[in-house]
């Protein structure tokens, strides 16, 4: 205490100067340095301990909420139809296209396996050629045929440019791709319009196609 | 203190270099040990650190601090030995004679008139000791060494004076 400096006036005591001067001369003892070491190096840990604990409760804040956001995105997108998303379709639109996908299958799905395309056969001569594409009946059938072949059969057919050629080209191509009793029923077709050799044709590649195909005995019997 | 309390290292420093001198020699003229008084200034710290949250600006931090302090040297004197009750202190300050008070530092040396009032601190009771070098080296007043002391103020005053009065007894004592 200042010995110049007047006591508390709230509660002076007598000889309290002379007192507190005599006091002032004692030594002003400090804590050494070792012991003021250990007293800051005990606050400064607790200091550093909570600057560096605020940055990962930060980061991790941060990251937590990055991750919601991000599932919770993720989860919309799941629910929100991708059609109408992509396409700008009114979601309505969408509905009445699902509810009417099963009834009509796309073009390009395949109802039933098809066989894999056999070698081509020999071209057929001009003449019998000719002769198939004087035959308007024979376009008739053919279309029978064709109604019962595989759609990518039909997708071929359909884009002749006429039936005159379209015909030829039946005539000139190999057998189409169709079932064996499709193809029995085309050579019965062709013996009965008297083209036997066409027919003979018809029946030779059938049996290289279908080797165990059990032919009927009508078109066995043509068996040379 | 809040400043350290919000997390600047430099607060502290500041803090406990304002306040390690008075807080150093209380304890060391509370307890009269350099190795009592060590321990306890560094306990008095390690409470300080560890309650810092707590703390609250309704009070002066050297109130607070020297709270602390007076309870762990309190603790310290309980452990030591049986403490006298208050009764007891009275009769025996009461019993002493009271002798002339003819201005004690111009009849003894400096050195003596140091060594005597160190004594005379170290022959003091203990809540008495306490009260005086609040009085004396943190310039409390009565209500806050009331506080420090846990006591009321009519108590704080009544030690003080008693205090005061026993060391300027020994100080004009002969030797």
């Amino acid at each position: 205490m200042n010995p110049n400096t007047p006591p508390p006036s709230d509660d002076d005591l007598p000889d309290e100067r002379e007192l507190a001067a005599i006091y002032g001369r004692l030594p002003k003892d400090e804590p050494d340095a070792a012991l003021d070491a250990r007293v800051r190096a005990m606050a400064a840990p607790r200091v550093h301990a909570r600057r560096r604990s605020r940055w990962p409760v930060a980061f991790g804040s941060a990251a937590a909420i990055v991750l919601a956001l991000a599932v919770t995105w993720q989860l919309r997108d799941a629910r929100s139809p991708v059609p109408a998303a992509s396409h700008g379709v009114a979601p309505a639109d969408v509905l009445r296209e699902r509810d009417a996908a099963p009834a009509s299958p796309a073009p390009d799905a395949a109802p039933v396996a098809i066989p894999a395309p056999a070698p081509p056969p020999p071209p057929a001569p001009p003449a019998a050629i000719a002769a198939e594409t004087a035959k308007p009946s024979m376009r008739a059938e053919g279309r029978m045929a064709a109604k019962n072949a595989s759609p990518s059969t039909v997708m071929r057919m359909k884009s002749s440019p006429s039936p005159q050629a379209g015909a030829a080209a039946s005539a000139f191509a190999p057998m189409p791709e169709l079932a064996p009793d499709d193809r029995v029923g085309e050579i019965r077709r062709l013996l009965g319009s008297g083209q036997r050799e066409l027919a003979l044709r018809r029946l030779r590649e059938l049996r290289e196609r279908y080797p165990r195909y059990d032919l009927p005995q009508d078109l066995r019997d043509l068996t040379p | 203190m809040l400043a350290w309390a919000g997390g600047s290292a430099a607060a502290f420093d500041e803090l406990y270099a304002r306040h390690k001198g008075t807080l150093y020699r209380f304890l060391l003229r509370s307890v009269s040990d350099r190795a009592t008084a060590d321990e306890l200034f560094q306990e008095t710290w390690s409470r300080v650190v560890v309650a810092r949250d707590r703390y609250r600006p309704d009070a002066r931090f050297t109130t607070w601090l020297l709270q602390i302090a007076h309870n762990l040297a309190v603790d310290h004197f309980r452990r030591q030995r049986p403490q006298a009750g208050a009764e007891e202190t009275e009769a025996v300050f009461a019993a002493q004679a009271a002798p002339e008070r003819d201005q004690p530092e111009q009849a003894l040396s400096e050195f003596e008139m140091r060594r005597r009032m160190q004594r005379a601190i170290e022959n003091l009771p203990d809540e008495q000791r306490a009260t005086f070098v609040l009085r004396m080296e943190n310039d409390l007043s009565v209500d806050e060494i009331a506080i420090v002391t846990g006591v009321g103020r009519e108590t704080a005053k009544s030690r003080l004076r008693y205090a005061m009065s026993r060391v300027r007894d020994q100080l004009t004592a002969s030797p």
